[in-house]
């Protein structure tokens, strides 16, 4: 155990390390920040000086190693926008996304249980060809597009509800909803057909011939058995929803991380995209890191292998 | 594209528990009416793709400020010459959505080629090798596997000038590890059976054990995989425009047409709805036909 545990630490390092690498050598190519950075009218003198105060003169090699140092101590140097700590300028929006994301996740999962319940039970029939295209078409719609109409009809039409920035609760009613409804789609899909797995098992017609009652059967037998892969797909979902939230922040004007980096990418911010995309990518191997181990821990099957 | 997202991109129909059985009945089996349904929409799209100039009712790149923002027919103000209305520009907004199906077909054609390509050969090369040829590639794959494969696409669009070009090879990028995994295990189950061994004690050729052994035994997956990945590779275009970080706004795309519009939202819904509409129909078909695809070709994918 402790050595399945090791060998996911590494791997898990070894990959935060990889995918650092990989944003490095991206915004290598990017072009000469320097030119965004300055304001027409700038000398060529002016550039030459802040490249060098930048210390974007120096070696590609030399520039990769203090990269790489900045990552080991936590320093990305200082937002050329905000002329604060990169890093600082991620982790203050950080809840923000965390809130978002969360609240999706929570509300996908709150509805697709008890649908994929009744879609598992009532296999076949009406329901569950209602609940099995709706979560067909969750799949199929663009987030972007759910976005857009959710402002058009609750927004610009009723004026229910406020569809920009963040502050009450009521800010975070449309952007939750709307980045729930593909993560929702999924595990209705999962669940139902791990359910429907599971039902034709030995031990639910075991369980049934002795005379428990349906309901007993669905939730105590079925369910805490197809339970196990939704936990991993919820992992997955997670870091998907953090890099998906790029889309729903940038459309609700969500202060949060995803946001901020394309706000960054766009003004040429190196120092904050490299920490932006490096806690989005790092948030996503943590959660699904500690998703394999609890997964190990709940199913001792997985385990042997 | 990230981790099984891709393969369960749009995955799963109405009425794939029936297409199920009947795949097990015998091979061949009757064509389930989702797929059925799935693959009209596709010829349906990729007829108005090639005939999209002679199918638009007017120039889809027309500006005349004078029609600016006109309704679709059914509104007050609206007109029949400009059945969905205008945009900001006065341009027919069924015009551009007929010539935006030449984009997405395009764009996810060509980079589903390539990653299936790509992730194919891969794939096959590190399971038939092994060794550091196989940890070499699978590294990598674990590596961009943790990388969500929108943000990719986003940084690096960010940084490269917008072209068709640009948005496929990105694309391609971002969504090879998808098939290059799956074939790789695949190709793990077929590499150790007696046919293979035996073509090895025959002498044959690396070259010929890959193409005429393994190759047969991968190509439904990848056709599978292909076409779920397609849909996958359509949504993922139309969100790149539509951040402003796909195709240039000369070539109309339905995500570049929505990006144009946000500023509209208030005055014209229809700039944003009628473009959003054709995408869920293009990806629902994609995702019908992928998943008749599977149960036909590959029933063990479902797992």
């Amino acid at each position: 155990m402790s050595g399945y545990l090791l060998r996911r630490i590494l791997g898990a390092i070894f990959v935060i390390w990889g995918v650092s690498t990989a944003i490095f050598l991206i915004l290598q190519v990017a072009g000469d920040p320097v030119e965004m950075l300055l304001s027409p009218e700038a000398s060529d003198a002016d550039a030459t000086q802040l490249r060098a105060q930048l210390g974007l003169d120096d070696p590609i090699p030399i520039q990769y190693l203090r990269f790489l140092t900045g990552i080991v101590t936590l320093d990305f140097g200082e937002s050329y926008r905000y002329g604060e700590p990169a890093l600082e300028v991620v982790l203050e929006r950080f809840p923000v996304s965390l809130l978002l994301t969360s609240a999706a996740l929570g509300l996908a999962l709150l509805l697709a249980i008890p649908l994929s319940i009744v879609a598992a039970a009532n296999q076949g029939k009406l329901l569950d060809r209602a609940i099995s295209s709706f979560s067909f078409l969750g799949q199929a719609v663009p987030v972007f597009w759910l976005g857009v109409m959710m402002i058009i009809v609750f927004g610009v039409k009723l004026g229910l509800l406020p569809t920009f920035g963040a502050g009450g609760l009521d800010h975070l009613v449309l952007p939750a909803v709307t980045l729930s409804v593909y993560p929702m789609a999924q595990f209705i899909r999962l669940t139902r057909s791990e359910l429907l797995d599971v039902l034709r098992q030995d031990y639910i017609r075991t369980a049934t011939a002795k005379g428990l009652f349906r309901r007993r059967v669905l939730l105590g037998h079925a369910f805490s058995n197809a339970s196990i892969p939704l936990i991993t797909m919820v992992g997955l979902n997670f870091g998907i929803l953090l890099s998906g939230a790029v889309i729903t922040e940038t459309i609700f004007a969500w202060p949060g991380v995803g946001r901020l980096t394309l706000q960054a990418i766009s003004t040429r911010d190196l120092p904050v995209i490299q920490a932006g995309v490096a806690t989005i990518a790092t948030a996503f191997v943590l959660i699904n890191l500690f998703v394999d181990i609890a997964v190990t821990w709940l199913d001792p099957r997985i385990r042997v292998t | 594209m990230s981790g099984s997202s891709a393969v369960s991109a749009a995955s799963s129909s109405p009425a794939s528990d029936g297409a199920r059985v009947e795949a097990r009945g015998g091979r061949r089996s009757r064509i389930p009416v989702s797929g059925a349904v799935g693959a009209v929409i596709i010829l349906i799209a990729v007829l108005t793709a090639l005939f999209a100039p002679w199918l638009a009712p007017h120039d889809p790149r027309l500006v005349d400020i004078t029609l600016r923002l006109k309704p679709p027919f059914w509104l007050d103000g609206g007109t029949g010459a400009h059945p969905l209305g205008t945009d900001q520009l006065g341009r027919d907004l069924l015009s551009r959505i007929i010539v935006g199906t030449r984009s997405s077909l395009i764009v996810a054609g060509s980079a589903v080629l390539i990653t299936s390509i790509v992730g194919g050969l891969t794939g096959m090369v590190a399971a038939y090798f092994g060794g550091w040829v196989d940890q070499v590639i699978s590294r990598l794959v674990d590596i961009q596997l943790a990388f969500p494969s929108l943000l990719l696409a986003i940084t690096i669009m960010a940084v490269t000038t917008p072209s068709l070009t640009a948005v496929v090879v990105v694309l391609a990028i971002a969504g090879w590890v998808v098939p290059c995994r799956i074939v790789r295990s695949r190709t793990l189950a077929v590499a150790g059976q007696e046919f293979v061994t035996g073509a090895v004690a025959t002498g044959a050729s690396h070259r010929h054990i890959l193409l005429r052994h393994l190759f047969p035994n991968v190509l439904p997956t990848l056709i599978t995989i292909g076409t779920l990945q397609a849909a996958h590779f359509v949504l993922a275009e139309a969100a790149l425009s539509f951040l402003g970080l796909g195709l240039p706004p000369a070539i109309p795309s339905w995500g570049g047409i929505m990006n144009q519009g946000r500023d509209y939202i208030e005055l014209a819904w229809w700039i944003e709805t009628f473009p959003g509409i054709a995408i869920v129909i293009l990806v629902s078909g994609l995702g019908l036909v992928g998943d008749w695809v599977r149960d036909a070709l590959d029933p063990r994918m479902r797992d």
